[in-house]
């Protein structure tokens, strides 16, 4: 039984995962392989700063947060094991700040130690005056990725440089089931109008300091357009861009501005360090 | 009298900051810090700098609490400026653990502290010896940053800073006027105080830049607190010992200690050994002390003792230094006309 993954960024590697840890034993001579034309550190997964912490609203859809919940709880069994710096896993603790209140969110239960913030807490954030405080987890892609391959390649599953044109060329090759997790370029595969690209651009510093994140929310313009700090194990990510429909990969010398200005208002912290250069 | 001169023994954190409050308190005042250590040297540069208070038992309870909130005030205005990360001062979130719930289930800070509260069941469960636990946000002082940024803020106010030891507070009568005593455990010898008494603290400082968050346990024994450049592993309380020689059996207890709290420190890189020798007394010596030989008088402030509870205080008690060296200069100005000035 051949059975084929599109897409080799955290979806693709932990579905492979998933299915050879579930399937290998039920299945005899259960062949699993991973096609890609992009592997990290060049996939989608590696430009995520890797905060789990999952959209506000989950819009009613209680499988997502039965998706979420599983996920943070999987990741949270593994942060004593042997393997988690080499997973990139660890804890983060810190802030999402609102300008006025809100619902809590459909993972307040799913994270840590969830609470509002307290009004000695907002007074370090001019300008927002609700807040939540909690801890969540970190998952580095630039160390996931690398490990998820590791395991698979451990487990004897191959991997295919290549560009998949179409899901018939595979199954005109014998294999039998394709998983198609191919990402943002799924369009290609099957034309899907839902699946737009929400483009971002980030600033990375070196500001060791930053022990928190900060993820500021403007309810009017929407998700992550307004800036982030989430400091990572080696480097802050700055951000505050999506550009939905935008497919431009190139940088934008005016989202590397008002990223810089927005996080340095939010941080005055920040002001010492200078960026590395885009790219 | 012509501007006071003023001598500041000790160049630690509470040497540092005391002359610094007493340059803002007095700007016509001339001082000058005197000490045969310096940053990199001293018993600070071996702390982690955290703001979490040591209770002294000798001191009035709502003083502590008000030099704390004193000290906390002060850091979280830096901690929120561009200066942050030259003085080194940085936000940390993390727990205080318990293997049984302690008697006082809420300390003194509680509330000078941010979001204290207890922790959930769900994050107990990270610490499966642990059956109560302390959750907040405090600040710390990274060293030698914030000993270096003190060092810069005195430089241009004017204060000079020499490397000389002081063997005897006397020797300094005919050039200055005032004396500050922020010697810590120098004090011991220095004026002979046998109340003083060394607690050695042994320390690793290992690289593990995924720790974002302190971990301690409420014995004050063992504790994990990430810093700007690496996260200081603790530690001990060995007292009346006066070694500063690392012990290699008490650097494994150490390590042990702290990866079974967080086990992903196995992988921490380029582990270094400190050892400190805290100064600690049943309560902080802060008080005014004329020292007198042949009809010359020398006042002298003592601020030293600070024990575990250094950083926590610092500036608290440093204001408090800073009044008290007014009141010798208010003494003195008072005197009559065949004093020494």
């Amino acid at each position: 039984m051949r059975v084929a993954v599109i897409g080799a960024g955290v979806i693709g590697l932990s579905s492979a995962l998933c299915i050879h840890e579930q399937f290998h034993g039920l299945v005899s001579s259960l062949e699993l392989e991973i096609y890609a034309d992009c592997f990290t550190p060049h996939t989608t997964s590696d430009g995520a700063a890797g905060l789990w912490q999952p959209y506000l609203s989950d819009l009613g859809n209680l499988q997502e947060t039965l998706w979420n919940k599983e996920t943070f709880d999987y990741l949270l069994g593994h942060l004593h094991s042997p393997a988690a710096q080499e997973m990139g896993l660890f804890l983060l603790s810190g802030y999402n700040l609102f300008t006025e209140p809100v619902p809590d969110p459909s993972w307040k239960n799913i994270v840590l130690g969830f609470r509002n913030l307290t009004p000695k807490e907002l007074e370090l954030f001019p300008g927002y005056s609700y807040g939540w405080f909690n801890t969540a987890l970190m998952l580095e892609g630039r160390s996931y990725l690398p490990w998820l391959t590791n395991r698979l390649t451990q487990r004897g599953v191959k991997f295919f440089h290549k560009k998949v044109e179409s899901f018939q060329e595979l199954f005109s090759q014998g294999v039998d089931v394709v998983i198609n997790c191919s990402g943002m370029r799924s369009g290609e595969l099957q034309p899907d109008p839902e699946l737009q690209p929400g483009r971002g651009q980030i600033i990375k510093v070196l500001a060791p300091w930053v022990k928190h994140f900060i993820i500021t929310h403007d309810v009017k313009s929407g998700i992550y357009k307004s800036p982030y700090v989430i400091p990572g194990s080696e480097f802050t990510v700055l951000g505050g861009i999506y550009q939905h429909g935008n497919w431009s990969e190139e940088n934008s010398a005016q989202d590397h501005k008002t990223i810089w200005e927005s996080c340095c208002r939010l941080l005055p912290a920040l002001q010492i360090p200078r960026a590395l250069p885009p790219g | 009298m012509a501007a006071p001169k003023v001598a500041v023994v000790g160049a630690g954190v509470i040497g540092l900051s005391t002359a610094l409050c007493i340059v803002e308190a007095c700007p016509s005042c001339s001082v000058t810090v005197l000490s045969d250590q310096f940053s990199p040297n001293t018993t600070s540069d071996v702390a982690a700098g955290m703001l979490i208070p040591h209770t002294y038992p000798g001191t009035p309870i709502h003083m502590q609490k008000q030099w704390f909130k004193e000290t906390f005030t002060y850091l979280f205005a830096i901690s929120n400026s561009a200066e942050a990360s030259e003085a080194g001062i940085h936000l940390v979130s993390g727990w205080q653990i318990f293997r049984s719930t302690p008697k006082e289930e809420l300390p003194f800070w509680s509330d000078a502290v941010l979001g204290f509260r207890p922790m959930s069941e769900a994050e107990l469960q990270k610490f499966p010896q642990y059956r109560f636990g302390q959750a907040f946000t405090t600040l710390k002082c990274d060293c030698p940053p914030y000993l270096l940024w003190l060092e810069k803020r005195l430089k241009a106010a004017g204060v000079q800073t020499y490397n000389r030891k002081v063997s005897d507070l006397w020797e300094l009568h005919s050039e200055y006027d005032i004396v500050v005593n922020c010697t810590g455990i120098g004090a011991h010898q220095l004026v002979g105080d046998k109340k003083l008494f060394p607690v050695r603290g042994q320390v690793l400082k290992v690289y593990a830049p995924w720790v974002k968050n302190f971990i301690r346990d409420g014995d004050g024994l063992t504790y994990i607190y990430p810093g700007i450049h690496g996260v200081t592993l603790g530690g001990t309380r060995e007292k009346e010992s006066w070694s500063l020689s690392p012990n290699p059996d008490t650097t494994k207890d150490i390590f042990d200690r702290c990866c079974s709290l967080e086990p992903s420190l196995r992988e921490a890189q380029d582990i270094k050994v400190k050892v400190g020798l805290r100064p600690s007394r049943q309560s902080v010596r802060l008080q005014r002390e004329v020292l007198s030989q042949g009809g010359v008088k020398l006042p002298v402030v003592h601020n030293y003792g600070h024990g575990a509870g250094g950083f926590s205080v610092h500036r608290g008690t440093a204001k408090e230094a800073a009044r008290l060296v007014g009141e010798c200069i208010a003494a003195l100005r008072g005197s009559s006309p065949g004093a020494k000035l």
